[in-house]
């Protein structure tokens, strides 16, 4: 059930009128759990039976940081069972293959012929997300960050609420479970922002990402067909995909939270306006690397160790985050591109940057241009199918040489520059804010005609979204 | 209960009332013209058969003076070179005849081709030859497939209103059927992907959909199996005793009113042969119709008026027809039946069409 689908409209709008339609706290997170349930088992009812087990594990290891004091151990214990069980669960059925043809490879390098064992396994939609939540909660309720739940419906609710359940943002326990304790009230919820905001995710997702995947496809199936314009212009276009598809699908989750009453942070704020890779990483998917931050980084040390110490856990998060993503190398070389990214722009800041005067708006446009080069550079070790296609599109990316003659249609361009303009206009004038903030008579006039005109540019068929896979 | 109609009547239910009315205003008036006028701007899909039949005969309309229209039933049964070789010995040499059979046509698109054929051909085109055209889709999926979606336009309601109106059904299924339609006339001013058709051409074009014309237009059933048309076949061969379960239908009594039906027709009828045509109604043997079309063809027979019908669909007429050896399924003939039906069709048209010149001009004759 996607939230583009009619039948997704159909399922929230009996969700959101029996949610305010009871006035108990209990009674409406049970409707949304249960809800939350039949949203999850759209997709396969088999894998509800994961998310409960999680749940229950979850459950339990957060009552364990409850013991008395004198059991500490036990308590640490109980913590690194949770999250060895969680990660056990993400390690199964995303990496266990991965990790099985690696050693495989990596044993016949060194002559040896072990037995091939592969596991014909469906990957879960969303297990990446529910499984950092799980974890997010067992570990703050361990650090004292929040009271451990009592109730096993309050865990269950946290860990499945339908709106972030397959495809994030990751929302911490912290954040979330406090909002839980209390019932919600109607004029607490701001509804011409979550619909503007709504509005805003739906146009990124059904009206530019869905419209763009196709071009994006044929350059990604066969990129020594095309010219490198053609390539580059492929290569650009997903970056625009990922973007307008991932936080598309954010704004929609933020969007419906908010309508049944929870507050869930931003997950995007512009993030190719960057003026360098560490600005990029606090604007793009920012639960996840502040996940990734508070949760690996700063665990493993930060940079309170020097400078080679603090290197070396910005690569190992990069790639763990790379890694996060999905059982490749292509994953791991994505990390990596934005570790050595982080690393290089940290010994620049610490040798050259601080002994001149800043460049102004030129080293703003400058440091703009080069983020965005790179970070569409690994882009394209994130989307190709193979090793070998992503350095056949990055040599091209690169140099601008190739030696196919197929062009993509002549829109792309003014298209891409098209995007860019609204991308600008947008983070400056705050455009869906705006919209939000109108007087009602207008915003219901603005709306449906807006609706109208972005329904017209919604490309007919499925096209579920990218993170899904994650 | 009370949490349900809570549910329903909720003051954020109430205090929404206004600006959702507001919200479907500008919604619905930015939606209609905006579709409309996309539609306008967009090329005609391609419908698999359809297309390339019309394509093929517009391409060259010189190539053909008789022209048949309808279902899979003219589709899989009328065999051009055999309508000619029947109609050369009833007299009438030298025709030119194509099948523009398509599956599943419906009034509307029925009105909509004999247009398009009527227009392309002038000059070219004497003779004319309908069937009755299917019911509207019962299916909500087939409210918004490509070819649903082109035939719900403003230029098809009429067509499509009259083909559900005269169509011999219960008030509750002609209501259902108004309901899909509904939804495929929502669906369609809504404008949903006409924009991103338009702006996002495909890369690389989809094959567009072909139809070998050597038969004139003509496919045997049977020679291209899809999965569909391989169970339909399988049905027949497992269930010999429907056969003769689905001829005992014919003539049994029946509570339906055709009479509209049959006006229907013969308007369509009367249409062409204002515009010089001769046009005749060809009701085609079908068992699972048994009980319906050959009273619809008697009842055009029968209205006032001179008009051709050539209805096949009677076993007590043309009793060769219904032995089951010619049959691929419950409704259609397989290529051997097809050949001796269009053969007879070719014989029967020539005479009827003879007589009916003849007819005419003793009565202009007479007249004078």
């Amino acid at each position: 059930m996607l939230f583009v689908e009619a039948r997704f409209f159909l399922f929230f709008a009996v969700v959101f009128g029996l949610v305010w339609a009871l006035r108990s706290n209990l009674w409406r997170k049970r409707v949304l759990t249960a809800a939350s349930y039949v949203f999850y088992g759209a997709w396969d009812w088999r894998f509800l039976g994961l998310i409960l087990m999680v749940t229950i594990v979850s459950y339990l290891v957060g009552n364990a940081a409850t013991w008395p004091s004198e059991q500490t151990k036990k308590r640490k214990w109980a913590l690194g069972i949770g999250i060895v069980f969680s990660l056990s669960v993400l390690g199964l059925f995303k990496y266990f293959n991965f990790f099985a043809d690696s050693f495989v490879d990596f044993a016949g390098l060194m002559g040896l012929t072990p037995g091939h064992v592969t596991l014909n396994l469906v990957l879960p939609v969303g297990i990446s997300f529910y499984t950092f939540q799980a974890i997010s909660y067992m570990v703050d309720v361990h650090r004292g960050v929040i009271a451990a739940k009592r109730s096993f419906l309050d865990v269950a609710f946290y860990i499945a609420f339908f709106p972030q359940l397959v495809a994030g943002p990751i929302v911490r326990a912290s954040d979330f479970i406090p909002q839980m304790d209390t019932a919600r009230r109607w004029a607490d919820v701001n509804v011409q922002a979550c619909i503007a905001l709504f509005l805003v995710g739906f146009f990124k997702k059904a009206c530019v990402s869905d419209n763009i995947a196709p071009y994006v496809d044929l350059i990604f199936n066969d990129p020594s067909a095309y010219t490198a314009s053609s390539v580059i212009a492929g290569v650009l276009l997903y970056g625009i995909q990922i973007y307008c598809d991932f936080s598309g699908y954010s704004d929609m989750a933020i969007a419906c939270a908010g309508l049944l009453g929870y507050r869930f942070a931003a997950n995007f704020n512009s993030p190719y306006l960057s003026p360098d890779i560490q600005v990029f990483w606090r604007r793009w998917h920012i639960s996840l690397s502040s996940w990734l931050r508070d949760y690996l980084y700063i665990p493993l040390g930060g940079n309170r160790k020097g400078n080679m110490r603090r290197d070396v856990n910005l690569m190992t998060t990069m790639v763990l985050g790379g890694l996060w993503h999905g059982a490749s190398f292509n994953f791991v070389i994505w990390g990596f591109l934005h570790g050595l990214a982080l690393m290089v722009e940290r010994t620049w800041s610490d040798l050259v940057a601080k002994r001149f005067k800043p460049m102004g708006a030129i080293g703003l446009i400058l440091g703009m241009a080069l983020t965005f080069y790179w970070v569409n550079l690994a882009w394209i070790f994130f989307r190709a199918p193979t090793l070998e296609e992503s350095l056949a599109i990055a040599r091209t990316y690169v140099t601008f040489s190739s030696e196919g003659t197929d062009v993509l249609p002549a829109i792309v361009w003014p298209f891409i520059i098209a995007i860019a303009a609204l991308h600008a206009i947008s983070y400056r004038f705050k455009l869906g804010e705006a919209l939000g903030k109108l007087p009602a008579t207008p915003f219901a006039l603005a709306t449906g005609a807006l609706t109208a005109i972005a329904l017209a540019f919604v490309p007919l068929g499925y096209r579920p979204f990218i993170y899904f896979q994650f | 209960m009370q949490t349900l109609l809570r549910a329903l009547f909720t003051p954020q239910v109430r205090s929404g009332a206004k600006p959702a009315v507001l919200f479907a205003l500008a919604f619905a008036a930015v939606a209609a013209p905006l579709s409309l006028a996309l539609r306008a701007a967009a090329p005609m899909p391609d419908l698999v058969v359809l297309s390339p039949k019309l394509a093929a005969y517009e391409a060259a309309p010189e190539r053909y003076d008789t022209v048949f229209v309808g279902t899979s039933r003219t589709f899989y049964h009328i065999v051009p070179d055999e309508v000619e070789r029947g109609a050369a010995e009833a007299g009438c040499t030298g025709w030119n005849v194509m099948n523009f059979g398509v599956f599943g046509l419906t009034g509307a698109e029925e009105d909509w081709l004999v247009e398009r054929i009527v227009t392309a051909g002038e000059g070219h085109l004497q003779r004319i030859v309908i069937e009755d055209p299917l019911m509207n889709a019962r299916d909500f999926a087939d409210a918004t497939t490509d070819r649903a979606r082109f035939f719900s336009g403003p230029d098809s309601w009429q067509a499509q209103a009259d083909n559900i109106s005269s169509f011999p059904e219960s008030l509750p299924k002609r209501l259902y059927r108004s309901g899909i339609l509904g939804l495929g006339i929502g669906f369609d001013l809504s404008g949903v992907g006409r924009g991103a058709a338009l702006a996002f051409p495909s890369g690389k074009p989809d094959e567009p959909f072909t139809f070998e014309m050597r038969q004139d237009g003509f496919e045997a059933l049977g020679s291209l199996m899809t999965p569909d048309i391989a169970a339909r076949r399988q049905e027949f061969e497992d269930h010999p005793e429907r056969f003769e379960e689905m001829l005992a239908r014919y003539g049994a009594p029946s509570s339906e009113d055709i009479t509209a039906r049959a006006t229907y027709l013969a308007e369509r009828l009367d249409a062409l042969s204002a515009r010089g045509l001769t046009a005749a109604l060809y009701v085609s043997p079908d068992l699972a119709e048994l009980d319906r079309t050959p009273r619809t063809g008697e009842a055009v027979r029968n209205l006032p008026g001179e008009r051709i019908v050539m209805n096949f669909n009677r076993p007590d007429v043309h009793p060769d027809f219904f032995t089951p050896d010619l049959w691929f399924d419950f409704s259609h003939l397989g290529e051997a039946g097809a050949r001796r039906l269009s053969f007879e069709a070719g014989r029967d048209f020539c005479a009827r069409s003879t007589a009916e010149s003849t007819s005419q001009e003793f009565s202009a004759n007479a007249v004078r």
